[in-house]
């Protein structure tokens, strides 16, 4: 492959803005061959039904380019009890958030009811870290495979009559308004949680001005999808390839509903973790034990605290929140199992930089800085089965919130 | 008539006047902390760590905020964890613009180091967690490790 200058910085854009909060960039298509085709212009990702509980998801390309290590997949959405229906596809797999968001620029011809308090309107502000979502709650059919979650809470981001993001929603922050600027079609966050807990609105009339903050109970909230399905509704199981630490040009998976509900998501075997009522559990790495750690498919990178390796895990010279140490570095860290069990995880970090010059959307040795916690993003998941115990729901595994995981 | 014209324009000029009287935060000062009690509508305890006074706001969202304050009457960090994120335009005061100039590389995860300003943003939504940290305001030998986060 011959890079241009353009195309090398083009690149290092690619990974600046890789660890997305809600990120993404996506991929090609229905091609399940791992092998890079860089003549191929990338393709909007549409899943394939791999079981009735299963769907298939998708680490590469997408047009316009998007982000390395970004899962995506399709979700068919219908106006509630209706055939109604369309596919939308490109959209961010998110462990780390709860429920669907969609834009309404990407509806053909749906209506969906409004979800109301006291007859008006709710709208959402929802937090992420590189900005905020703002749109009314409406609600929908979600199809996955065969599992439909029913009438469910979603946030419809950027509607026509409440495009614009009010001061007290977005504090100076951006507003994640667009496709592009969320680098995906939307967002299905199947987390840790039911309920997304995020702040909710009622206003006067179709404005978003004298719009007052209300409590809004938990199941009137953007809902998890997986934990509003008939059966398969204790958590979800990510199955992704394995990739070398120089990378792939895409990585596919298959995401599962259930745990333990049907043969194929079977937790028998599997290294559990228990974890706080946030989500978070203790690694330690390099001697250090970090009690705020999570595992979260949204984050593009592993994010720790070089700590006493800072000579070798040297900050990038352009994006110094990555890593760019001279050579790939092998490390492992110890995460803290149920029955005060640990289990051992091996990763590398390479130069991120270096990364970026190659073509390759999957990128298991990417890395870099935070202080104080360990977050294990995207790359902890290539060759592993990754599983999410949602809150207050059972398993073999134990009652969530809770994951596990199993090397392949 | 014109008495709802005086109100109306005193309101507007509050509200003008409201990022000066609430401009504390980092850098700020034990006004700024009291001034941004009033705009979260938070509840405030303080404690003593050494020299350090930690003021610990609580806001109606579920956000846990916490402000350190040195003996020189400084903010020189603050910290903050909860379900949604803060105001980062009130709680970083001047250094917001650092913290804008951070996120435009859109990470879930977000590393700041500069020569005056440590920020990290991170976390999943329902549990959001960071700092801010004056490296040249912050009392000897007292760093973001010491941060009860």
């Amino acid at each position: 492959m011959n890079f241009s200058r353009q195309a090398y910085l083009l690149a290092i854009g690619i990974l600046l803005s890789l660890i997305s909060a809600c990120g993404g960039g996506g991929s090609g298509g229905s091609n399940n061959n791992a092998t890079a085709d860089n003549s191929t212009t990338p393709q909007n990702y549409v899943s394939q039904n791999v079981a009735s509980n299963a769907i298939s998801f998708e680490i590469q390309k997408i047009p316009g380019g998007g982000n390395v290590n970004t899962p995506y997949v399709s979700v068919d959405i219908c106006q509630p009890g209706s055939s109604n229906c369309q596919t939308i596809s490109n959209i961010l797999l998110d462990t780390g958030s709860t429920g669907l968001r969609i834009f309404a620029s990407n509806l053909e011809t749906l209506q969906f009811p409004s979800q109301t308090q006291n007859n008006l309107q709710i709208l959402e502000c929802a937090s992420f870290i590189s900005g905020v979502t703002w749109g009314p709650v409406k609600l929908a059919d979600i199809k996955l495979s065969a599992e439909i979650a029913r009438s469910i809470p979603i946030q419809v981001i950027a509607d026509p009559l409440y495009s614009s993001v009010p001061s007290y929603c977005s504090n100076g922050s951006p507003a994640l308004q667009t496709a592009s600027s969320l680098k995906a079609n939307g967002i299905l966050g199947v987390g840790l949680f039911v309920a997304d807990g995020q702040q909710y609105f009622t206003c006067g009339s179709n404005q978003t001005t004298n719009c007052t903050s209300i409590t809004l109970q938990a199941n009137s909230q953007v809902q998890n999808p997986v934990a509003s399905f008939q059966v398969n509704n204790n958590g979800v199981v990510l199955q992704t390839d394995k990739v070398s630490s120089s990378g792939a040009a895409s990585a596919s998976g298959v995401l599962y509903f259930g745990i333990d509900t049907q043969a194929n998501n079977s937790s028998t075997g599997t290294n559990i973790i228990p974890t706080n009522s946030s989500g978070l559990f203790t690694t330690v790495f390099n001697g250090t034990r970090y009690t705020r750690s999570f595992i979260d498919s949204g984050s593009n990178g592993l994010f720790f605290p070089a700590g006493n390796l800072s000579a070798t895990l040297k900050p990038c010279a352009i994006n110094i929140g990555f890593y760019c140490p001279d050579t790939t570095q092998s490390y492992s860290a110890t995460i803290s199992l149920k029955n005060n069990q640990t289990g051992s995880i091996a990763f590398s970090i390479a130069n991120a930089e270096s990364l970026s010059l190659s073509n390759n959307y999957a990128q298991p040795a990417l890395g870099g800085a935070l202080q104080g916690l360990f977050d294990w993003g995207l790359p902890f998941f290539y060759g592993k089965n990754v599983y999410i115990g949602i809150t207050g729901k059972s398993s073999n595994a134990g009652t969530g919130p809770l994951y596990a995981y199993k090397i392949n | 008539m014109k008495l709802r014209l005086t109100a109306l324009r005193f309101l507007a000029l509050g509200s003008l006047m409201l990022p000066a009287t609430s401009s504390a935060e980092l850098g700020g000062n034990t006004d700024s902390i009291f001034s941004e009690q009033k705009v979260f509508n938070s509840q405030l305890s303080n404690t003593q760590l050494g020299g350090v006074f930690i003021y610990t706001h609580t806001l109606p969202s579920g956000i846990m905020i916490q402000e350190y304050l040195s003996s020189n009457g400084v903010v020189f960090a603050v910290t903050w964890s909860g379900p949604v994120l803060p105001n980062f335009q009130i709680l970083l005061g001047n250094y917001f613009k650092d913290y804008l100039t951070a996120i435009k590389e859109s990470r879930r995860s977000v590393y700041l180091n500069n020569e005056n300003v440590i920020i990290q943003s991170s976390g999943m939504m329902g549990a959001f967690q960071g700092f801010a940290f004056l490296t040249k305001q912050a009392p000897t030998g007292f760093t973001p490790n010491n941060l009860s986060q």
